[in-house]
């Protein structure tokens, strides 16, 4: 069975795409974690309101932005060797 | 008013003694050098160097920069965390010691008045001098048990306080 360059670029891409899959969801649950235990654990409830509010907002938007940025990533002019 | 999870009736919150403020600011200045090189290096590079890079390359370095644009907002926060949770709660009746290590093990300890047998405190250093900042050791009846208050600011009159309550406790007022 022969492989062409698309074959490999295709498998390439979908290994990247599994891990930022990865990586994404990470991030996801670490964001998770930091609001459990803000809100879990304040003493007043109005800082942790805020400071959920302030963490979640700059976290979604920088995750919407890596998010197109990876997508937007030329997988085919990133090079893979043609010979070994 | 501030209050706490098993606060009892009629018990009053008098003070909330965190880390002083030095302790935090000196995690995230080596955080900030770690941002300045990695962040400012790429967007240097950029600049300085358009011609290095073609587009897909570019993009690659944005996303990099990016991605650790996140890591360190999450990173900062759970640094965070770990300063902000790490609380000292002096009461009318006792102290509680709420110390938070990492995101997943929370110890709370407390004393009461009663049972405070010597306290010590130590300022170590020409930061901590100067900014006045440090230690706080509260020995109590038991062999083993001690609650220590790290890095606060002004340990001595820290001191000061809790005697004057613990004064204020033997003489039933």
């Amino acid at each position: 069975m022969r492989y062409t360059i698309d074959d490999i670029y295709s498998s390439m891409q979908s290994l990247f795409g599994l891990f930022y899959t990865l990586l994404f969801l990470c991030y996801i649950f670490a964001a998770l974690f930091v609001v459990f235990h803000i809100l879990r654990y304040s003493l007043d409830r109005k800082k942790a309101l805020f400071g959920v509010t302030f963490f979640l907002s700059v976290a979604a938007i920088l995750l919407f932005i890596n998010a197109i940025l990876f997508f937007s990533l030329p997988f085919s002019e990133l090079g893979i060797p043609t010979s070994f | 008013m501030l209050t706490f999870p098993g606060q009892k009736e009629n018990e009053q919150v008098l003070h909330v003694v965190h880390r002083h403020w030095f302790n935090l600011a000196s995690h995230f200045f080596l955080l900030l050098v770690i941002f300045v090189i990695i962040f400012g290096g790429i967007s240097f590079f950029l600049i300085l160097f358009p011609e290095a890079t073609d587009a897909g390359g570019k993009k690659v370095l944005v996303f990099i920069q990016n991605s650790f644009f996140l890591f360190m907002w999450l990173y900062s926060f759970m640094l965070w965390i770990d300063y902000y949770f790490d609380v000292w709660i002096i009461t009318d009746e006792r102290i509680l010691n709420i110390e938070q290590k990492g995101l997943f093990i929370r110890t709370i300890s407390e004393v009461h008045y009663s049972r405070i047998q010597d306290i010590s405190t130590s300022v170590n250093g020409i930061i901590p001098t100067v900014l006045n900042f440090g230690d706080l050791l509260l020995q109590t009846a038991s062999e083993n048990e001690r609650i220590s208050f790290r890095q606060v600011g002004d340990p001595n009159g820290l001191k000061d306080e809790i005697m004057r309550l613990a004064k204020r406790d033997r003489l039933g007022l």
